[in-house]
Parts: C-alpha cells; sequence; structure tokens
C-alpha cells in the first residue's frame, strides 16, 4: 500500500504536464467554439465541459505503459509493483473524475442556461442518472475503469508478438463487426450490458469482471516486458 | 559464508549476436566485488539480467538459493543502473521518497547525509543536473538502500576525481559498519584496487578471470633486461604482454613468483616490478595470450 | 604510523608490518588493544577483509590474539617475536639487494663493509 500511495504520487508528478497541455487545448477549443458561435457559424451541439476534461482519463493509460514503466523499475519497483501501482492511479483518477463529473452535471443542469446552448453530457446520454448520486458515481466509475483497461492493455502489449497479433485481430473485428448487421447489433448489446445497463449492479459486475480480465492480461504482458 | 547470488550458464542472445555465453559466477555474503571489462564486454548485460530487467535465453539466476523467475525483481537486490532513467521532472529529493519504499533497510538519515557530502541540492529538478550529479543521485539511492545485495554499474561516470575519491571513501566506511554484498563495474581497476576483494574480467561476454584482487596484485609483474636473459627467464612463464626496444625486452607476466625465482631474476640482471592493475587489465583484457 | 600503502606488496602485509612497526616502537604495549578492522578499513579506505587478513597473519604468528568480542590485543613477547623476524629477512630484504647493486657497480664486498663502517660515498 505504501508503495502504490508513492507511485500515485510519482504518477501525479508525470501527469501534472500532460494535464496542464491537455486543459490548454480544451481550453483553446472553448474559445474557438464560444467565438463561433458568437459570429453564428457554428451551431453543432456542445458536449459538456467536464466530459471533454473527463477525456484525459484516456490520456492516463497512454503515459503510464510508454513513460512510466521503465523509469518506477529503475527506482527499483518490480513488475508487480508497477501493476499494483498503476491500477491504484487509474482508481483515483477515475474517481476524481467521476466526481468532478457529477459536481459538474449538477451546476450544468442547474445553473446553465440550457436555452442558449444545448449540452450532452454522457450522465444523460448513457442515463447514469437513474439511480440516484450513489449510482451516478459508480456508473461513471466501473465505466472509466473499464475503458482505462482496454487502453492500457492495448498500450502495454506493443512490444509483444502477441500484442501485434491483437492489433491485427482488433483491426479485422472491428470494423467487420460494424459492417454487419447482426453483429453490430451484438456489440450494442455486449456494450448496454457493461456501460448503459438499466440495472447498476449487473453493470458492476459485468464491467468489473472485464476489467479484472484486461488487467490480468496487461499484467502477461508486463510479465514478459523487458526494461 | 553465505552465497548471497549465484548464476549458472547465463547465456542471452540480441538476434545472432550472443552478449553473453554461460556466465558462472558466485557472490557471497558481505563482499565487494569488481565487474571488469572494456566496453561492450557484456557488464551493463550481465547486471540487467541478474536485476530481473531483462531475461535470460538459457541459464538460472540463484538470490540465497532461489531461482528468480521470469518477471520478477529480486527483493535483495538494489540495482543502480549506469543511465539513470529517472522522472526528469522531479526533484531528488522525490525521487529518494519514491525510491525508499522497495528497500526494506533504507535509512532516511543516511540519505540525507549523502544528499549533504555529495553537494546535491535536494530541490533541484533531476531534468537540470549534469551527468555527474546524475550519478550521484543514483549512488545515493544505492548506498541509502543498505540492500543485501547492492550493484552499481559504473557508478562514477561522470564524477570529477575528487568525487570518485568521496565516494569510495563512504562506500567502505559505510561498508565497514554495514557489511553487505557489493557488486560493482567499472574499467577503472586502479580506483577500487583498495575496496574489492575479489574481481571478474569480462570480455566477449564471458567470465575471463576471477580472482582475488590480493593474488592479481601479487602475481602482475613486469621483468626486463636483455632480449635473450628474459625470454629464457620466462620459459615456463605465463606471459600476456610483451615488448622489445632493441636488445631490451620489457615482459609483463601474470604468474607467482617465488623468492628463489626472484633472486635468480636478480642474478640474470633481470628488473622485476610489480605492474599496475591498469596495465595489467588492458594486457590481460586485450591480449590474453600475450603473443604480439 | 604510515598514512598510506604503497604498491611493493600486499596491503595486508604492509598492515601487519604497521601494526608490527608499532608494536617494536611501544606505540602498543603487551595487553594493549590494536585498531579494529572497521577502524582500519576507515582510516586507510580499505576493504576490511583486507585488513583482517593482516591481522589474522598476526594472530597466527602469535604476535597478536583475540579476545572474543573485545578486539585483538599485543601478545605476551610479541616484541622479540617481531625483531626475530625482522632480523632474520634482515639479509635477504636489505643486504643481497645491497650487494647485487654493488656487483654492478663494480664495488666488492670488502668496499661495501669498508662503506658501511666509515658512513661515506665514494668518488
Amino acid at each position: 500500500m505504501n508503495r502504490s500511495l508513492s507511485i500515485v504520487k510519482a504518477n501525479s508528478n508525470i501527469l501534472k504536464f500532460s494535464f496542464f497541455v491537455f486543459i490548454l487545448a480544451v481550453a483553446l477549443q472553448g474559445v474557438l467554439d464560444t467565438v463561433f458561435n458568437m459570429s453564428g457559424i457554428n451551431d453543432t451541439i456542445g458536449i459538456s465541459v467536464a466530459n471533454v476534461i473527463t477525456v484525459f482519463l484516456l490520456v492516463v493509460p497512454l503515459i503510464l505503459p510508454l513513460y512510466f514503466f521503465r523509469r518506477l523499475l529503475s527506482l527499483g519497483a518490480s513488475r508487480k509493483d508497477y501493476m499494483n501501482g498503476i491500477i491504484w492511479t487509474y482508481v483515483f483518477y477515475s474517481i476524481i473524475f467521476s466526481l468532478f463529473n457529477m459536481i459538474w452535471y449538477f451546476f450544468e443542469s442547474n445553473y446553465l442556461n440550457a436555452s442558449v446552448r444545448e449540452y450532452f453530457n454522457i450522465m444523460a446520454i448513457f442515463n447514469w442518472d437513474r439511480s440516484g448520486v450513489v449510482g451516478m458515481f459508480l456508473y461513471q466509475f466501473f465505466s472509466y475503469l473499464l475503458v482505462i483497461s482496454f487502453i492500457n492493455l492495448l498500450v502495454t502489449c506493443y512490444k509483444h508478438v502477441l500484442g501485434i497479433g491483437l492489433y491485427i485481430v482488433l483491426s479485422i473485428v472491428i470494423p467487420v463487426s460494424m459492417a454487419i448487421g447482426t453483429l453490430r447489433e451484438g456489440v450494442g448489446i455486449g456494450l448496454s450490458y457493461l456501460l448503459y445497463n438499466p440495472s447498476i449492479v449487473m453493470q458492476i459486475v459485468f464491467s468489473s469482471i472485464v476489467t479484472i480480465i484486461l488487467f490480468y492480461f496487461s499484467w502477461w504482458f508486463i510479465k514478459r516486458r523487458e526494461v | 559464508m553465505q552465497v548471497v547470488l549465484e548464476t549458472k550458464n547465463l547465456l542471452k542472445n540480441y538476434g545472432s549476436t550472443e552478449a553473453l555465453k554461460n556466465i558462472n559466477i558466485q557472490l557471497e555474503e558481505n563482499r565487494i566485488y569488481g565487474l571488469l571489462g572494456r566496453n561492450g564486454a557484456g557488464k551493463t548485460t550481465f547486471l540487467n539480467l541478474i536485476s530481473g530487467s531483462i531475461f535470460q535465453d538459457e541459464g538460472d539466476i540463484q538470490f540465497y538459493g532461489n531461482q528468480l523467475k521470469r518477471g520478477e525483481t529480486p527483493k535483495s537486490l538494489c540495482y543502480v543502473k549506469e543511465k539513470n532513467l529517472f522522472f526528469g521532472g522531479a526533484k531528488v529529493i522525490d525521487l529518494l521518497e519514491y525510491a525508499a519504499p522497495y528497500y526494506e533497510n533504507w535509512d532516511w538519515d543516511f540519505a540525507n547525509k549523502l544528499l549533504k557530502l555529495f553537494e546535491l541540492d535536494p530541490n533541484k529538478k533531476f531534468r537540470k543536473l549534469s551527468r555527474g550529479m546524475e550519478s550521484l543521485v543514483g549512488i545515493t539511492i544505492g548506498l541509502a538502500s543498505r540492500a543485501p545485495i547492492t550493484a552499481f554499474d559504473e557508478p562514477v561516470l561522470g564524477l570529477d576525481p575528487l568525487m570518485r575519491e568521496k565516494f569510495y571513501n563512504i562506500l567502505v566506511e559505510d561498508f565497514a559498519e554495514h557489511p553487505r554484498t557489493i557488486f560493482m563495474s567499472t574499467h577503472l581497476i586502479d580506483e577500487v584496487s583498495k575496496i574489492v576483494e575479489k574481481i571478474y574480467i569480462m570480455e566477449s561476454g564471458s567470465i575471463k578471470l576471477s580472482d582475488d584482487m590480493e593474488n592479481i596484485k601479487n602475481k602482475s609483474y613486469f621483468i626486463s633486461g636483455k632480449n635473450t636473459e628474459v625470454e629464457s627467464f620466462l620459459q615456463d612463464k605465463n606471459m600476456i604482454h610483451r615488448e622489445t626496444h632493441g636488445s631490451i625486452a620489457i615482459a609483463a607476466i601474470f604468474d607467482t613468483l617465488t623468492i628463489e625465482e626472484k633472486e635468480k631474476a636478480a642474478a640474470m640482471e633481470l628488473t622485476v616490478d610489480n605492474m599496475p592493475l591498469q596495465k595489467f587489465f588492458s594486457y590481460y583484457a586485450i591480449g590474453g595470450d600475450g603473443n604480439e | 604510523m604510515k598514512a598510506s600503502f604503497d604498491d611493493r606488496q600486499p596491503i595486508f602485509l604492509q598492515i601487519a608490518e604497521m601494526i608490527e612497526d608499532d608494536i617494536i616502537n611501544h606505540t602498543y604495549e603487551i595487553d594493549d588493544q590494536v585498531m579494529s578492522t572497521t577502524a582500519f578499513a576507515k582510516t586507510f579506505q580499505i576493504n576490511p577483509a583486507t585488513a583482517v587478513k593482516g591481522i589474522n597473519l598476526l594472530v597466527e604468528e602469535g604476535i597478536l590474539f583475540k579476545r572474543r568480542g573485545l578486539g585483538m590485543f599485543v601478545a605476551e613477547g610479541a616484541v622479540e617475536k617481531i625483531l626475530k623476524k625482522r632480523r632474520d629477512s634482515f639479509y635477504s630484504q636489505y643486504v643481497q639487494k645491497m650487494l647485487n647493486e654493488a656487483k654492478k657497480i663494480n664495488l666488492t664486498t670488502d668496499d661495501v663493509i669498508e662503506l658501511i663502517k666509515n658512513g661515506k660515498r665514494s668518488e
């Protein structure tokens, strides 16, 4: 635990800079959006600012396997320490961003004038707001962790032959399943179980199982990765 | 004496090049070892293997008799790399904080004392350090870890002679009070000759020699004199280098000389001198069979 | 006590010699404790094992003895033992070398004796 805490701390040191860059990009985008809006050029539907900032969660599993792994191991950590540490880091940031999104969502729906501009919020899209405040948090938390575990796996496996194999399989499976109607439906159903399941308990169970499996695969690759 | 680290027939290939071939070493508890070799001899590869950073193609690595499994990091080892890949944006003190949890015997008082001795500013960012200061951060972690086995890969790289001397002094002082196994790769044999007890010399991926430092000092001589006399004196000696200047020959040998033999040499008007270790190392590692 | 070591002979022999010197010049008396191996290591920046080797040599020769848990002490009769040993090696260590050199520069043994007696340099 001591080690994992120190890893979360070490990560924050690294992520600070990326977050700063990310926020700058978001702010710039925001400014441009406003300018276009005011000049009437752009009338697309805005996405909740909090949602946009939460996209940073997807950047975290890109940075850690690529940048953090070797550096942490040079300090004396084992691969196991690394794995535990990054999972705690993901948990930590998933909590932070889930809370942030909730707070922003309340703010947005209560104080922002929706008539000025239509906002889309992932909470509304996926109906994550149907089980109260706790539900909002849990839906987000487990969904974020699931997506993170998937990205983490994709970034972790790139040095291994089987990882390259996984890329090839995915690059075939994804377009094919999108192209064929019945398969597309299957994917839709699968995602509905994992990301917008009407039953919060079911969603937590299913997404946790998949998350654990994905993290296990990451671990499998980490054990075989040379520093 | 307990064996703390043993490798058996360790083999590592990079593509078709054999980086390491059948490395067998045995490190005992509470001794200081030197791993010598020229650049590219395989020292770093070897240290990367025993630290579990990379994986061998064949052979075993055992810590305290327990096999190091693939993907494991040895708990009893602190490995200080030649080029530390630390987080550039982190402060020196942050790095020590990140490293500390991995070492059971970590000593914060000692770590802080080392920062002062090495004149390292704890609040300076790692990115802003000079090459020598980078090395010192690694050294600080290696020493403060007080790990049962500490491996340093070229620890004094980028340090000026004064700092190098300081490092060796602190190392030997701390070792005297907190004995542990130290395994240090270097190509500066003279500098470590007083503190290292046993050395392994590595050449093109193999261990070429392993011996006590004292034995090596006792067995390396320059014999000089008339060409013919040198020749006859050295008939059954292990010659590792030879130069001739006109009728004068200077030969380097790696062999024992008894008192009688030394007297005989004196009678033959040959001069016997002790050879500086750095000379021994360069002749031995490069020449080998002694033929010009 | 010397401040550092030279390359002429192994360091552990030099350590033994250093302690012997201190015994014959009465820096250490009988039953005095000699410097610990740790102190040797720290003072001279050498591997403690080297100091142990030097000290053990003197223990074997009966010049030092060990008090368990306390350290190394100067044994009874140490001075005599050291003097005898040094005298025995005096010929091979010093005299013979001198005679060899003398031979090279065409001085006879008698010349050398003469030189020693008169304490003068030859022309």
